[in-house]
């Protein structure tokens, strides 16, 4: 099966600057697969994005969309995407309804728009500035799905939306999933990527550092110790100790660590540290995370 | 295209209605004195003329002042320096908006995110550019041609028209320059709307006063305003030097617009 997006070494440098914002970016997204793509601000997120939609030109690399490359392609490959900015930024004097029927006019959406509507209860009579940042969001989720696209890039989807609202849009990816559309999503919400993300990305510094799926079989919900020490010199000592893998500091005295090989080896480790207090718990996405970013969120 | 034109025009349909209103009430003021100035036409020209060299060239563009004759109360009054000016003022503003603004917005990603190339959006955002100046310009222009019947200035119509489009083409000319300058890369973006004006208003005052000093004689000819003449026109005159700048602005406009939005990024 031919992946819907697939970057090839995809590199971005903004004007003079010596160091990369996207650096050698190669990933592949199949059909029917939701992608996160999680990391902190400006790791660069957001560069891939606007590279792929074709705002960004490459400094190097390549990306494609359905098979059609995201520069010589755009407008074929526009035809079959839908996009939310981060920020989603419409038109503030005219109402939804204005901005949809306009949008509709550009590329032709479907009975399913009228759908998206009623299921993200849409004011689509007011003029967009006098709606909530929320409302504004649902317009934004209603104008990028409302053509049905094969691929569906979003940035940030559910800032600002209540939880009913991120529900109804989790159950909206799903559906588009269903349809074998292939999602790139970028998120802080790690707790949302886990839930519904088939795979995730991590990117540090303009780089993808770390990918995994979000099947059984990853190292997800395995346990996790998080521990006080009495000395934070221990902490320090920890951080190379053998079965013991260091996640991340907490605070001042505590860290999250992670048993390489066996609990038992693990805590034959720890016994050696004056510890005042630790409690285990399920590792989750964050904790993955902040292990690949090596300090507190 | 067709929707993103009417888009921009219905988004800016205050702002079209304000800038009429303003043409309409500038030109109806300088046309509907005409018959109460023609009365003491001998006295003013005697004062006028008396003028200082370069007050009387900036309102005039170096031709005599004639209030008597239709040709130069409509030069010296409205064509020259008014209504150029206005609509130099609305072309700045449109072509330096025109992209900018939805850059500025981000509203220009709900665009480009939709199947339109960067060429089809470049020219659909021109052409609602021209089509407001139009709209405007011909308001102003059947506002002069009815005025001018009422109070019997004596000019062809056809010379009004003349003028009115030369007029509206000379001032899309200066949004022109903007509108390159803004699509074509992020750095001359900031630059559209000064370049355009210190083109425009700058080139006026050294073309005006070209005639006063030798040292400025020949820079002014490198200027637009030095080959804009109403007062020719208005008698059916075209000069070849207007002519050969509208054109060369519009071919290079266009070039160096598509040129640069395509291949450039979108910030």
């Amino acid at each position: 099966m031919t992946a819907s997006i697939i970057t090839d070494g995809l590199t971005k440098y903004y004007g003079n600057d010596k160091v990369a914002a996207l650096d050698q970016l190669s990933l592949q997204i199949q059909p029917g697969e939701i992608y996160g793509f999680l990391g902190a601000n400006g790791a660069g997120k957001s560069t891939t994005i606007r590279l792929l939609l074709n705002f960004l030109l490459p400094s190097s690399g390549s990306a494609t969309i359905m098979g059609l490359d995201s520069v010589k392609d755009t407008v074929a490959i526009k035809k079959q995407i839908g996009y939310l900015a981060g920020d989603v930024s419409l038109y503030l004097k005219p109402t939804g309804r204005q901005v949809l029927d306009f949008l509709s006019s550009l590329q032709k959406a479907d009975a399913y728009r009228q759908d998206l509507e009623k299921r993200f209860k849409v004011d689509l009579d007011k003029p967009i500035g006098e709606l909530s940042k929320g409302n504004r969001q649902k317009l934004g989720i209603v104008q990028a799905f409302m053509h049905q696209p094969a691929v569906l890039v979003l940035d940030e989807p559910t800032a600002g939306l209540d939880p009913l609202m991120q529900e109804a849009f989790y159950e909206t990816v799903l559906e588009s999933k269903q349809r074998g559309a292939a999602v790139l999503m970028s998120s802080h919400n790690l707790a949302e990527a886990q839930r519904i993300c088939d795979r995730i990305g991590i990117i540090k510094h303009g780089k993808l550092i770390h990918e995994q799926t979000m099947s059984q079989d990853n190292t997800l919900g395995t346990v996790i110790f998080k521990v006080m020490f009495a000395n934070p010199a221990d902490l320090v000592k920890c951080k190379t100790a053998s079965g013991l893998k260091f996640v991340s500091q907490t605070d001042s005295h505590s860290a999250l660590l992670k048993p390489v090989g066996t609990i038992a080896a693990a805590l034959k480790a720890l016994s050696q540290y004056d510890i005042q207090e630790m409690n285990t718990q399920s590792l989750d996405l964050e904790d993955e995370f902040l292990e690949f970013y090596g300090e507190p969120a | 295209m067709i929707s993103i034109i009417t888009w921009e025009i219905k988004q800016r349909k205050n702002y079209l209605f304000w800038w009429a209103l303003s043409i309409v009430s500038i030109i109806a003021t300088l046309l509907l004195v005409y018959p109460s100035i023609h009365s003491q036409a001998d006295q003013l020209n005697k004062v006028l003329n008396q003028l200082p060299a370069a007050l009387r060239d900036l309102k005039t563009g170096g031709n005599q002042v004639d209030i008597t004759s239709p040709v130069g109360y409509l030069n010296s009054q409205l064509f020259y320096a008014t209504l150029p000016f206005m609509q130099i003022i609305m072309a700045i503003g449109l072509g330096s908006s025109l992209l900018a603004r939805d850059e500025q917005n981000h509203t220009l990603e709900l665009l480009l995110a939709r199947p339109i190339s960067r060429g089809k959006l470049l020219a659909a955002k021109a052409l609602s550019g021209l089509s407001l100046m139009l709209i405007v310009s011909v308001i102003g222009a059947i506002t002069t041609i009815i005025l001018a019947k009422l109070v019997n200035l004596q000019i062809a119509t056809v010379y009004i028209l003349a003028a009115s489009l030369y007029t509206m083409l000379f001032s899309i000319s200066f949004g022109a320059i903007a509108f390159t300058l803004s699509a074509a890369s992020n750095s001359t973006r900031r630059a559209s709307m000064g370049v355009a004006v210190a083109l425009s208003f700058g080139g006026y005052l050294l073309a005006s006063l070209s005639g006063m000093s030798h040292y400025i004689e020949t820079p002014a000819k490198l200027l637009p305003y030095h080959y804009f003449n109403p007062a020719q026109i208005l008698v059916g005159h075209v000069a070849v030097g207007l002519n050969v700048y509208l054109l060369t602005t519009a071919f290079a406009a266009v070039l160096i617009s598509w040129l640069g939005f395509r291949r450039r990024d979108i910030n």
